[in-house]
C-alpha cells in the first residue's frame, strides 16, 4: 500500500514538473485537429527558423537569470548590432563585419557586467540605463532610417538551407549544446548555479562571484550580437527599431520554461519549452487568422495564465 | 580638540554633498545652461518643464509606492494610453466629461487591482511582478489599439471642464498635490509604515500581522489609478488620444524614481525624491533641447545620467556602511 502511494506521488511530481510541456502537447494536438496545415513540414520549419533567432539570446538570458541577474539592454544591443553589421558589411565585407559586431556585443556586455559586478548597481537599473544609451546610439548612427545591404555572400548564406532549415537553427543548436554542456558538465556551470542560488554563501565558499556576475553579461552581449547577425542574414537589413521586444521575450521564454527569476535553478533545456510555447502560440494564432490586437491580447493573457498556473502548482507542492 | 572639530565639520560637508548630490547636480545643470542660453533662465520655461513632466511625475508617484513595497509595475504606460483612449471615446459617444473621467479612472483601477491580486496571490516579488505586469501591459496596450482602431482620436468638444484639466497651472497643481498627499501618507500614517515594512521584509511583515495581500493590492491599484489620472491629464491638454501615447512611460517613471534616489531593493524611499528625480530628468531634457541637441543623442545623455545617478547612490551607501563600521573612532 505504502509503495503505491509513493508511486502516485512520484507520478504526480513527474507530471507537475512537466506541466508546461503537457500543456504544449495538448495545444499542439488540438491545433493539429483544427488546422492540419499546422503539422506540415513547411510550418514546422517556419516555426524553427522564427524561434531560433531570438532563441540564442533567450538561452543566454537563461544563463544570466540562473546567476540571479537579467539584462534589459539585450534588445538595444540587438538593434545596434543589426545596424553595425549591415553598415560594416557594406564597408569591409562579411567576415570583418561579423567579428566587429561580436566584439561590440562583447563590449556592451563588459560595460553591463562592470556596472553590475564592480559598481554593484542593480541589474535592472544598470541595463535600463545602457538600454537607453545603446538605443540612442543606434538611432543616432542611422538617423532612424533602416539600412540594407546587397552583399551577395550574405544573401547566399541567407538562402542556404537543408530541407527548409536555414543556418539559424543550426547555429542555435551549436550554441544551445555549448550552454547545456557548460552548465551541466563543467565547474564553471556549477559555480554559476551556486552564485545565483546564494551569493553570500558562494562568496564565502571561495567562488569568485564578481567574475560570474560579470561574465554572464559578456556572454549575453555576444549572444545578442550573434542573434542580430543571424537576423540580418535572413532579412539583409538593419534598423534601430528591430528587436524591441527581445529582452522581455527572452525573460518570458525563460520563466515560462520554468527557470525561477530568483536564480540558482533552471536550465537552458527548459527555455526551449518556453520558446516553443511562445512561438507555437504565435504561429497558431496567425494560422487561425487571428491578427493584430487580438493576437497581442491573447498572448498577454496566456503569459499571465502560464505564470499563475505554474506558481499555484509549485506553491501547492 | 580643534582637530576633532575640523574632522566633524568636514564630515558634515561630505555628508551633505552625498545626500543632496542629485540636487547639486541639478543646480549645476541649471546654472551652466542658464549662462549659455538666456531663455532657459525664465519662470515661463520652468513652469513649462513642470507642466510637461507632470504626467510622468504622477505616474512616478504611484510607481514609487510599488517600488518601496518591493515590486514594480510595467503596465502603467499602457494604462496611460488606454485610459486616454477610453476618456476621449466616452466624450465622443456623448457620455459627458464626468463619465469620461470616471471611466478612465475605472480602467486604471481594474488594471491595477488585477496586477495586485495576481501578484500578491502567488506571493510574487520582483520577478513575478515583472512578468505579470508585462502581461497586463500587453493586454492593456492591445485593448487601447482595439478601442481606438489604432488611430488618433480627436475629441469632439471645444472648451470645457475636461479641456481645462490640461491647461495652465492645473497639471502642476494636480501633480504636486498628489505628491504632497502621498508623501504625507508615506511618512505619517500606518499605511505608509507598513509599506516600508513589506518592502523591507515581506515574511516578517506577514508574521507581525500586517495584511500583506490587501496592502499590496492597494499599492498596485493606486499605481493604476494614478496612471489613469496621467492619461486624463495627457489627453486633456490636446483633447485627443493616441493609442501609443504611453509607450515607454513605465521606463521613464522608473528612471525618475531611481534618479531621485529611491532604491530598487525596496523598503525605503520617498515621494519628495521622486519629485526631484522627475524635475532633474525634465530640466535635463529641456536644457538639451534649448542647447539644440537632437533627440537621439539626448537618449544617450539620459541613459548616462541614470547610470551616474545610481552609481553615485550605490557608492554613497557603501561609504556610509563603511563609516558605520568605524563609527566609534568619532563618537
Amino acid at each position: 500500500m505504502k509503495k503505491f502511494t509513493y508511486n502516485s506521488t512520484a507520478i504526480k511530481n513527474f507530471l507537475f514538473e512537466r506541466s508546461i510541456v503537457i500543456m504544449l502537447f495538448i495545444f499542439i494536438i488540438v491545433m493539429t485537429i483544427i488546422k492540419p496545415a499546422f503539422y506540415g513540414w513547411d510550418n514546422i520549419v517556419n516555426i524553427l527558423n522564427e524561434m531560433t533567432v531570438y532563441g540564442i539570446t533567450a538561452c543566454a538570458m537563461t544563463v544570466a537569470i540562473i546567476c540571479g541577474e537579467f539584462d534589459l539592454s539585450a534588445s538595444s544591443v540587438f538593434a545596434w548590432s543589426t545596424v553595425l553589421f549591415v553598415s560594416m558589411t557594406n564597408k569591409f565585407g562579411l567576415v570583418p563585419a561579423f567579428l566587429i559586431t561580436i566584439i561590440s556585443g562583447a563590449f556592451w556586455g563588459i560595460l553591463n557586467g562592470w556596472l553590475v559586478s564592480k559598481v554593484r548597481m542593480s541589474a535592472f537599473v544598470a541595463t535600463l540605463g545602457t538600454m537607453t544609451i545603446i538605443k540612442g546610439l543606434a538611432f543616432f548612427y542611422t538617423d532612424g532610417v533602416p539600412i540594407n545591404t546587397s552583399n551577395t555572400t550574405l544573401q547566399a548564406i541567407g538562402s542556404f538551407n537543408i530541407a527548409g532549415i536555414s543556418i539559424t537553427p543550426i547555429a542555435f543548436i551549436l550554441v544551445f549544446s555549448a550552454f547545456v554542456f557548460v552548465l551541466l558538465k563543467t565547474k564553471f556551470g556549477r559555480k554559476l548555479y551556486a552564485t545565483g542560488g546564494n551569493y553570500e554563501v558562494a562568496r564565502l565558499a571561495g567562488i569568485n562571484v564578481t567574475f560570474y556576475k560579470f561574465i554572464i553579461f559578456v556572454i549575453l552581449g555576444i549572444c545578442a550580437a550573434l542573434s542580430a547577425s543571424l537576423f540580418v542574414v535572413r532579412i539583409h537589413a538593419g534598423s534601430a527599431l528591430y528587436g524591441g521586444d527581445l529582452a522581455l521575450y527572452s525573460v518570458a521564454a525563460t520563466v515560462i520554461g520554468g527557470t525561477s527569476l530568483s536564480g540558482g535553478n533552471g536550465g537552458v533545456t527548459k527555455t526551449i519549452v518556453g520558446l516553443l510555447v511562445l512561438s507555437v502560440l504565435f504561429n497558431a494564432l496567425t494560422l487561425l487568422g487571428i491578427q493584430g490586437y487580438f493576437q497581442q491580447l491573447i498572448r498577454g493573457i496566456v503569459l499571465i495564465s502560464v505564470i499563475m498556473f505554474d506558481a499555484s502548482i509549485n506553491r501547492k507542492r | 580638540m580643534n582637530n576633532l572639530h575640523l574632522i566633524i565639520a568636514r564630515k558634515k560637508i561630505t555628508n551633505t554633498l552625498r545626500s543632496y548630490g542629485v540636487l547639486l547636480a541639478l543646480i549645476l545643470v541649471i546654472i551652466v545652461t542658464g549662462i549659455i542660453e538666456k531663455n532657459f533662465f525664465t519662470l515661463d520655461n520652468f513652469l513649462n518643464v513642470l507642466r510637461q513632466n507632470a504626467v510622468i511625475g504622477i505616474v512616478a508617484c504611484g510607481m514609487t509606492f510599488v517600488i518601496i513595497s518591493g515590486a514594480f509595475d510595467l503596465s502603467v504606460g499602457a494604462v496611460v494610453s488606454l485610459s486616454g483612449v477610453i476618456a476621449i471615446t466616452t466624450i465622443n459617444n456623448g457620455g459627458g466629461e464626468i463619465m469620461a473621467i470616471i471611466f478612465a479612472l475605472m480602467v486604471g483601477l481594474v488594471v491595477g487591482v488585477t496586477n495586485g491580486v495576481l501578484i500578491s496571490s502567488i506571493n510574487g516579488r520582483m520577478g513575478e511582478a515583472f512578468i505579470i505586469t508585462y502581461g497586463t501591459l500587453t493586454v492593456a496596450a492591445s485593448l487601447a489599439m482595439y478601442a481606438s482602431g489604432g488611430l488618433f482620436l480627436a475629441g469632439k468638444i471645444k472648451d470645457g471642464f475636461y479641456k481645462s484639466i490640461g491647461q495652465g497651472m492645473i497639471p502642476i497643481v494636480i501633480f504636486l498635490s498628489i505628491a504632497a498627499v502621498m508623501q504625507f501618507v508615506l511618512v505619517k500614517t500606518k499605511f505608509g509604515r507598513e509599506m516600508c515594512f513589506i518592502g523591507g521584509n515581506i515574511k516578517a511583515a506577514k508574521m507581525s500581522g500586517i495584511r500583506v495581500v490587501r496592502n499590496r493590492i492597494m499599492y498596485f491599484a493606486l499605481s493604476g489609478v494614478l496612471a489613469a489620472v496621467a492619461g486624463i491629464v495627457l489627453t486633456s491638454r490636446v483633447i485627443s488620444s493616441n493609442p501609443a501615447a504611453g509607450v515607454g512611460f513605465e521606463m521613464d517613471a522608473i528612471a525618475a524614481v531611481v534618479v531621485g534616489g529611491t532604491s530598487m531593493a525596496g523598503g525605503k524611499g520617498s515621494i519628495a525624491n521622486t519629485i526631484l528625480g522627475t524635475i532633474v530628468i525634465g530640466i535635463l531634457s529641456n536644457a538639451l533641447n534649448i542647447l539644440g541637441i537632437t533627440s537621439y543623442p539626448q537618449m544617450m545623455v539620459k541613459g548616462t545620467i541614470i547610470i551616474i545617478a545610481v552609481a553615485l547612490d550605490v557608492w554613497n551607501k557603501r561609504v556610509k556602511e563603511r563609516e558605520l563600521a568605524n563609527e566609534k573612532v568619532y563618537v
